[in-house]
Order: structure tokens, then C-alpha cells, then sequence
């Protein structure tokens, strides 16, 4: 059975992007538009990991990070956070969060897809 | 500038100027102490005044105390709230001079200053509409070059599945050929022994005919032996009929046998004349027959012709082994070349990450003209204000550092860093510039 990622980015060309990768490679996938649209599609299905943008509006990647380390059904899905933002400052606020790894855009496809192989749940 | 110091140099002498604050503040304290004065007047010198002076109505009495208390008051007031121009202090001589400073000169400049805020105001409206719609208009761009990129994307795929396909049924057909060609390879050699054997058989029958045309000969000499004998035994039957003719009677049965012996020696001689030519006529006809088969240049001819359907098999073959090795060779190419154009494709797509790149960049742009607006609009608002800009009145610098905390990226850094070089805070942004080593396209796993 196929396992399934969910990207979310405002972006609508990056969540095409990453979701064409993934879907090539074999994953199922979830697209959603900030952390609160994220929020709203986890009913409960078993997600293997999640990308996740840092700077988006309504909810932030960093916001949805620590609401989603609350959540009983997803505490433990792994995070990697897709995003343009490289200071090392915010690196740090990501790992605290609970980030499992912090991919600053622009990435190559198959270096994205290396990294959430790491990390992917079994 | 001369023009707008002389006229802003005024003389403050016999000017009072009235501090509208502190009246303000006293009006209504004054006001009730009019009443008050007024009423008591009233009440105590209404009578003394009306006996001495003037027979008034009361209605004009009233107003006339009234005046007078009023009078009173309001030289008490500007007494108190008025103040000489020579005696204020320095920050009210410089409001003086702010309002002094009014002339034709400076108001123009102050609304062409107020036009050209307005103006910068439209101005930053009008690029943050044009900048929006570019990332509006990048964005379908984007999203349509995505699309397309994966439609080409399926065709490829699919491409390759059916490329993989034949590539798959041309190895099956390849064994099969190759089995055919060794088979036909098989053939050749068969069918080579075959005309060997036969080629073989003929030189064989070759020899067994000439071998039977010369018995056939020979067997000529027997007959010429025989016509040779038969001739002598005629002559014997000859000379024999003569003895019994000279025997007289008693050789007349012995003529009679010699008539016999002769007759049969002309009969055996008719007869072996008659053999010989059958064997001769046998003989010419099996040469006759063979004359064909026996023939070399015949045997070479078959030969050739063999060796020719041997050669075109052989080329055959090795034309469809070619024909193989190429189509092969195509569908390996066209493989390959799928596969880059797939890998080209998905380069392609990790590229349009800069659209979204592109577009946070913009949208720094639109943040960075909306402080600026707000800058803008506070300095109309000053420009504008009638008051002294001392310090409540001074607004803040626009801080170029202040975009700092827009900044996601290095690269917005290093830009600004190298565009403010030397006008602003360096150390702020090397501080910033420090914890940020990245150079992009890295990950960093926690």
C-alpha cells in the first residue's frame, strides 16, 4: 500500500512541484495551503510524514509544527520544513518545534525525496 | 533662502500674544466670576447708582453693569493669559516664526512637497497593482508550465512503457530469429551433404556407364568372334559339301549335314550379326541417357545454383541480424533519450521553485512600499501641521535596516548588504549575515 505525504505550502507551483515527485516516486498525497487548511484535512488518516513551508499565511509552518506535536494521532509523524528561510535562528526555533529536518528552498527533487526516505514512517 | 529669511524677520515690539491654552483652561472660571461680580454689583450698587447717576430701565442698568464687570474681567484675563511678544520664550518666538514664515515661497513648496507625497503615494500604489499582477500572472504561468511539463511528462512515461514493451517482443522475436537462422544455417549444411552425396552418386554413376559402354564393346568383339567362327564354320560346311559331292553316294547324308552346318553357320552368323547390334544400339542409348546427368558443367551449374541459395540464406540471416542489432540500437536510443527528456522534465520542475522564489521577493518589494507609504503619509501630516518641528514634532528616519525582518533569504542579505554598503548599520547586518551560512539547496537534518 501506497504511503502517504501531505505538502503544505501557499504556493500553489510548489505544492504541484512536490506532489509530482512524490506521486512519480509512488506516494499518495495530500496538498494543503497553510497550517490551518492542514489542520483541517488530518480527519484522522495515517500520514507517513509531513513537508511543511514556514512562512504562510493564516497559520505558519512553526505554529502548525507545535500544534500538531499536541495532536495524539500525529504527535509522532515526522516534519520536514520546505521553506526559503535559512537563518540559522530559525533553524533552531524549527528543531525545538519538533522538526525532524529543515530543507531550504530552492532543493532538487531527488535530494527531497532522499530525505524524506530517511525519515519516512514504516 | 535669503529671500525666505528676510521674510521671516519680524519685530515683536508692543505685540502681545495670547496663550489660547491657558485661556482655555481659565475661560470658564472666568466666565462664572463675571457672573458672580455682576450679581453682586447688582445687588449691592443698584440702588446708589440709580439714585446718582441716571434713571435708567432696569434692563439697561443690568446691561450696563454687566459691560462694566465684563470689561473689567476681560482686561484681567488678557492680563493674565496674554503675554508681551519680547517677553516669550524661545520655543513660542520660533512658533511666531513658523507662522511668520507662511509666505508665498514656502507654501508653494510645502504643496509641491504635499503633491509629490501625494504623487509617491499613487505612485507606490500604482507598482504594488503592477507587482501584484505580476505575481498573479507568474503564478498561472507557472502553473500552466507545471501542467504542461506533466502531460509531457505521461507521454513520456508512457512512452517508455511502450518502448520497454517492444523492446521486451523484439528480444522474443530476436531468440526467435536467431533459432530460425540456425535452423536455416542447419539447413544449408543438410542440404550441402545432400548435393555433396548426390554430386557424389553422379560421378559414381558416371563411372558405372562408361564402365557399361565399354562391356558393351567388348561384348562387340564377342559378337565379331562369333560372325569370325560362324564364317569359318560356313567355309567348313562348304569344304565339307564338296568332300561329300566327291564321296558320291555315300557322302550324300554327309552333304546333307554340311548343308545343315552351313545353313546354321549363315543363321548363327545373321544372329550374331543381329546381337551386335543390339549391344551396339544398347550401349548408344545409355550413353545417350547419361550424356545429360553425366555432364561436369551440369554438375557445377547445381552446384553453384546451391552455393547461391546457401550464400543468399547466409545474407539473409546476417541482414536480419543487422536489421535486429539497429532496431535494438533505436529502441536503446530512444530509451535513453526518453529517459532524459523525463529527468530534463523534472529539472524543469524543480526550476518553477524560483517563480515561488521570485514571487516572496516581490512580495518583500510590496511590504517594503507599504512602510514607505506610511512614512510618506506622516510626513504630509507634518508637512502640513502648523506647529514647530521640535521633538514631538520630528518623526523617526526611515531605517533601511528595518526591512531586515522581512528578509527569508540569504540571498535578500547579501542584496542588501551589498546595495547599503557604507549608508547603513553594517554591523546589524553582519550579525544577521553570521548565523546564515547557507548558500541555498542544502538540507540540515535535526
Amino acid at each position: 500500500m501506497a504511503k502517504t505525504i501531505m505538502i503544505i505550502d501557499d504556493s500553489a507551483s510548489i505544492r504541484m512541484v512536490v506532489s509530482i515527485a512524490l506521486k512519480k516516486t509512488g506516494y499518495e498525497v495530500i496538498e494543503a495551503k497553510d497550517g490551518k487548511d492542514a489542520l483541517g484535512k488530518m480527519t484522522g488518516q495515517k500520514i507517513h510524514l509531513i513537508l511543511c513551508d514556514v512562512n504562510m499565511p493564516n497559520m505558519d509552518g512553526i505554529s502548525f509544527l507545535k500544534s500538531i506535536k499536541q495532536n495524539q494521532n500525529y504527535k509522532f509523524t515526522p516534519i520536514i520544513m520546505l521553506t526559503t528561510e535559512s537563518q540559522e535562528a530559525k533553524k533552531q526555533e524549527g528543531k525545538a518545534a519538533g522538526a525532524k529536518a529543515w530543507v531550504v528552498k530552492p532543493f532538487k527533487p531527488e535530494q527531497m525525496l532522499s530525505a524524506i526516505e530517511k525519515l519516512v514512517l514504516p | 533662502m535669503n529671500n525666505d529669511k528676510r521674510n521671516i524677520e519680524i519685530s515683536y515690539d508692543g505685540l502681545l500674544i495670547l496663550n489660547l491654552p491657558k485661556l482655555k483652561r481659565i475661560l470658564p472660571l472666568y466666565i462664572a466670576l463675571i457672573a458672580v461680580t455682576t450679581s453682586i454689583s447688582v445687588y449691592f450698587f443698584d440702588e446708589y447708582f440709580h439714585v446718582l447717576f441716571l434713571p435708567y430701565t432696569c434692563m439697561v442698568e443690568h446691561l450696563m453693569w454687566v459691560f462694566i464687570t465684563a470689561g473689567l474681567c476681560l482686561f484681567t484675563i488678557i492680563k493674565i493669559s496674554a503675554t508681551p511678544l519680547t517677553k516669550i520664550t524661545d520655543r513660542e518666538q520660533k512658533i511666531i516664526v513658523e507662522f511668520m514664515a507662511q509666505t508665498e515661497y514656502q507654501k508653494t513648496r510645502t504643496g509641491k512637497l504635499s503633491q509629490y507625497f501625494g504623487s509617491q503615494l499613487k505612485l507606490d500604489a500604482l507598482t504594488r497593482a503592477h507587482l501584484e499582477n505580476i505575481v498573479s500572472e507568474t503564478d498561472s504561468a507557472a502553473l500552466r508550465i507545471i501542467t504542461q511539463a506533466q502531460d509531457i511528462d505521461l507521454s513520456m512515461t508512457e512512452l517508455i512503457n511502450v518502448l520497454a514493451s517492444l523492446h521486451s517482443k523484439s528480444e522474443e522475436l530476436a531468440k526467435i530469429s536467431n533459432m530460425t537462422i540456425m535452423e536455416n544455417r542447419q539447413t544449408i549444411v543438410h542440404l550441402r551433404e545432400y548435393v555433396d552425396t548426390r554430386l557424389e552418386e553422379l560421378e559414381n554413376d558416371h563411372k558405372r556407364a562408361i564402365s557399361l559402354s565399354e562391356n558393351a564393346g567388348s561384348m562387340i568383339k564377342l559378337v565379331d568372334l562369333l560372325r569370325d567362327i560362324s564364317d569359318k564354320t560356313n567355309l567348313l560346311a562348304l569344304n565339307a559339301a564338296i568332300e561329300a559331292a566327291r564321296a558320291g553316294e555315300d557322302g550324300r547324308s554327309f552333304a546333307v549335314v554340311a548343308a545343315k552346318v552351313r545353313e546354321l553357320s549363315i543363321q548363327s552368323e545373321h544372329a550374331a550379326a543381329q546381337v551386335g547390334k543390339a549391344i551396339t544400339g544398347m550401349a548408344k542409348e545409355i550413353e545417350s541417357q547419361f550424356t545429360d546427368k553425366l555432364a561436369k558443367q551440369t554438375n557445377e551449374t547445381e552446384k553453384e545454383l546451391l552455393g547461391n541459395l546457401e550464400l543468399q540464406l547466409v545474407n539473409l540471416g546476417n541482414s536480419y541480424e543487422q536489421l535486429d542489432g539497429f532496431n535494438r540500437q533505436v529502441l536503446e536510443q530512444v530509451e535513453i533519450s526518453s529517459r532524459k527528456v523525463a529527468q530534463k522534465i523534472m529539472e524543469l520542475l524543480a526550476n518553477i521553485q524560483f517563480q515561488d522564489i521570485t514571487r516572496q521577493q516581490i512580495e518583500l518589494i510590496i511590504r517594503c512600499l507599504s512602510d514607505i507609504d506610511i512614512y510618506i503619509e506622516n510626513l504630509k501630516v507634518y508637512v502640513n501641521k502648523a506647529v514647530p518641528c521640535d521633538t514631538n514634532c520630528i518623526i523617526p528616519d526611515f531605517d533601511i535596516d528595518d526591512i531586515c525582518k522581512y528578509y527569508t533569504m540569504k540571498k535578500q542579505r547579501d542584496i542588501h548588504y551589498e546595495a547599503t554598503s557604507g549608508l547603513v548599520n553594517r554591523e546589524l547586518i553582519q550579525e544577521v549575515g553570521k548565523t546564515d551560512k547557507s548558500n541555498g539547496d542544502d538540507i540540515t537534518f535535526f
